[in-house]
């Protein structure tokens, strides 16, 4: 019983019918892979020479790709492999570079080779399921045959009876039921891993993670290669044109000189394959497509102009449609890209400086944090440590010694106060409440009246800025007077604010000794912050000498 | 003497209740915010206010702009304002009637209490209690190259100490002088900017602040 339940477990088992449906697939899909490979090939590499053939090349592997993608799917469905797709590599730019990395992506090369064992192998081994399922499907309908009239030989054998036929009936079922499910099943069993090893894309078990590409180092290598490519080609193209002339020369010198035509076809292909390989460097990649329609569009038109002065010079000019055609294409292509251009090149302006002074508004922040930290370490922090020993051994002393006590309890009141001083000024260097309370003009009426220096306030701002503009212009001016009195030796200084429809223009000019260092700490910070709210500050010494601080930030809305 | 406080932080609202129960005052209402202010004030007629600046809900300077109200619904009221940082914008907008009964002071102040106890009952006395910070943005905005480039050193630390309210007798004290000393010097300051002499205290420090406060 089980030797029999082996003997016909291929027929029984449900994965037959599928195996049957992968086996009998290799017939139309093998015949379509080799048309694919030989055309594409031959094409590819009979055309490589010309630009034709590089993008039929890489077209070539996209679809071996694609012909991978449906024999895994097909092998996982139907033979229950469990192939995976390859990580996705990658898609450089240049036809070049795309070319070098699919020649180099071992997938693709797995593919081809699966590709054509589906032609080479699956194509027999459908025909032999094919063959093998008719001859036992012949073999069982013989009495049908009979019974129509027709005699059949069988191996050499005459059939001519009924008795005959039907004993060729449970030859054709044991075939049937028995060697074509075996066939089906050793077929699958030996395909199944081919498919697994050339289609899955899996890296082997353990392998490193791949490092991220080195896009710099890569692309200068494919353009050098380019340019290597472009020599050899020029220097092929010369060897030709050598030979041609010696050829012209050996045999029909003196006739019209035939080497022209395919010179000028060679020379067109030269001309070609530089422009796509020799690039400025810098150019946009806008700009770059239309100089490579320009040159390419001028070379064909060259070309036009040489094929006519060969054939029919003087005669009607027939380039000319070409010439106005090609022309107006240009033309075309030319508006758009530099009207484009113009507006990417603002935006990656505006992108570059927002960028940049994004970095530096986070600098600035974080200089001031940290200054902030120092500032309440040194000070305040320190005071109430102080404050807080004079006071527990205050404590201490209460009961033996109250003088003492007194004493220190006297300075660690002392102590709170310039703690609290000390605070209070931190404050108003993060940001003073009199400018969210009242404004600007307040606020710099009131930074006037704390500074050491004399301070002349003109300040004109109808209507109020937003609270970053505000600050940002309230610390321009206290970072100002605050070099003057630290640096300039001056005596007076003019401060001037005033809102000129969206913009507020700030300038604190000192009759100090002038020469500030515009790469001071302060100064730098001071730059960011109204860099980052879209304004300048400039710093310079006045005509008088003095140093003149100027600030320019936009209120609008 | 009847106080009503506006102060927002529980601490120093039950700091300065207590001190100025300690000292004898009796404080009828302690409120919170600037409206809450306005009625206590109506409702109680306080003999001073002392009022932070900065108040709910809007923590700016709500807590000057109730205690002007306040003073504007029952005139008369003396209304001391206190506050983490002094400005000479709101020194000037309290004594811009003129009439004194206001003071401004810092809150460290608070920290002297024997300093704090003697500014309320100055201000609820009808007299003013400036802060000594404030007199020198006062100054300083009067600008140099004036009149007041005409005082000593000596004067100038007179018309501070008056400025901030003080007493001929704390201004010898504080400088060590003889009352008449400062007399003296205050008949110098008068004259050198023009003021009209007068034997009040109260009426001097007006006048001081009135010259500053002028543009």
């Amino acid at each position: 019983m089980t030797a029999l339940h082996r003997l016909i477990a291929p027929l029984r088992d449900r994965r037959t019918p599928l195996a049957l449906a992968f086996v009998l697939s290799g017939l139309p899909l093998g015949i379509a892979w080799f048309v694919l490979l030989v055309t594409g090939w031959s094409l590819g590499l009979g055309l490589a020479i010309t630009l034709l053939g590089l993008p039929i090349l890489i077209a070539l592997g996209a679809a071996c790709h694609g012909a991978a993608a449906l024999e895994r799917s097909l092998a996982n469905a139907l033979l229950g492999t469990d192939a995976r797709r390859p990580a996705k590599r990658p898609v450089p730019r240049g036809i070049l570079a795309r070319l070098r990395a699919w020649v180099s992506d071992p997938a693709v090369w797995r593919a081809q080779a699966y590709m054509l064992l589906r032609f080479a192998l699956g194509l027999p081994a459908a025909v032999a399921v094919v063959a093998l399922a008719s001859a036992g499907g012949g073999l069982a309908a013989l009495p049908t045959y009979y019974w129509a009239g027709d005699a059949d030989v069988v191996a050499g054998w005459d059939i001519d009876t009924l008795w005959e036929a039907l004993l060729w009936v449970p030859v054709g079922l044991a075939i049937l039921a028995l060697a074509v499910p075996w066939l089906i099943r050793g077929i699958a069993a030996a395909w199944a891993p081919m498919a697994r090893a050339l289609l899955d894309g899996r890296p082997p078990e353990g392998a490193p993670p791949e490092p991220p590409p080195a896009p710099a180092a890569e692309r200068s290598r494919w353009v050098g290669s380019a340019r290597r490519g472009l020599a050899v080609h020029a220097a092929v193209t010369a060897g030709l044109a050598l030979v041609l002339v010696a050829i012209w020369a050996a045999t029909t010198f003196g006739g019209s000189f035939w080497p022209a035509w395919p010179l000028m076809a060679l020379a067109l292909l030269l001309g070609g394959h530089a422009l796509v390989v020799l690039r400025r460097p810098g150019v946009p990649r806008g700009r770059r497509g239309l100089e490579i329609h320009a040159g390419l569009a001028a070379l064909l038109n060259l070309f036009l102009i040489g094929v006519w002065l060969m054939s029919t010079p003087g005669d009607y000019f027939w380039p000319v449609w070409t010439i106005v055609a090609l022309g107006a294409a240009v033309a075309i292509h030319a508006g758009l890209v530099l009207l484009g251009a113009t507006e990417r090149e603002g935006m990656a302006e505006r992108i570059d400086v927002l960028t940049t002074t994004r970095s530096g508004a986070v600098d600035a922040q974080a200089a001031e944090l940290r200054r902030i930290e120092r500032d309440l370490h040194d000070g305040a922090q320190a005071r109430l440590v102080a404050l807080a020993m004079d006071l527990g051994m205050a404590r201490e002393k209460l009961g033996a010694d109250p003088k003492a006590a007194a004493a220190l309890v006297a300075e660690a009141h002392e102590e709170a106060k310039r703690a609290l001083v000390e605070l209070r000024g931190l404050a108003r260097g993060i940001h003073p409440a009199v400018l969210t309370d009242r404004g600007l003009e307040a606020a710099l009426a009131s930074l006037a009246g704390t500074n050491a220096l004399r301070v002349d306030l003109e300040t004109s701002i109808a209507e109020r800025p937003p609270p970053a503009i505000e600050a940002a212009a309230y610390f321009v001016v206290a970072e100002a007077l605050a070099n003057a009195a630290r640096h300039s030796a001056a005596e007076r200084v003019r401060v001037r604010v005033a809102r000129v429809d969206d913009r507020l223009l700030i300038e604190v000019a000192d009759d100090g000794c002038g020469g500030a260092d515009p790469a001071g700490e302060g100064l730098v910070g001071l730059r960011r912050r109204v860099e980052a709210l879209d304004g300048r500050l400039s710093v310079g010494d006045g005509p008088d000498g003095g140093t003149i601080v100027r600030a320019e930030l936009p209120c609008g809305s | 003497m009847r106080v009503v406080i506006a102060e927002d932080l529980a601490l120093l609202r039950d700091g300065i209740v207590r001190l100025l129960r300690d000292n004898g005052f009796e404080v009828v209402a302690a409120v919170e915010d600037g409206d809450a202010l306005v009625r206590a004030v109506e409702e109680h007629r306080p003999d001073v206010a002392v009022v932070d600046v900065r108040l709910p809900p809007t923590f700016r300077d709500e807590g000057l702009r109730a205690a002007l109200e306040a003073r504007r619904r029952v005139p008369g009221t003396a209304v001391l304002v206190v506050s983490q940082y002094v400005e000479q914008t709101y020194a000037l907008e309290l004594m811009a009637d003129g009439r004194g009964a206001v003071g401004y002071l810092l809150k460290d102040r608070i920290a002297d209490p024997a300093d704090f106890v003697e500014a309320v009952r100055r201000v609820a006395s009808g007299g003013t209690a400036m802060d000594q910070e404030v007199v020198l943005q006062l100054v300083a905005r009067r600008g140099r190259g004036g009149r007041l480039d005409e005082l000593t050193a000596r004067e100038r630390e007179v018309l501070n100490l008056m400025a901030e309210g003080r007493s001929n007798a704390a201004i010898a004290g504080a400088l060590v002088v003889t009352e008449g000393a400062v007399e003296k010097h205050i008949s110098n300051i008068f004259g050198k900017l023009g003021l009209a002499p007068s034997d009040e205290d109260h009426r001097r420090v007006l006048a001081v602040l009135a010259y500053l406060r002028a543009e």
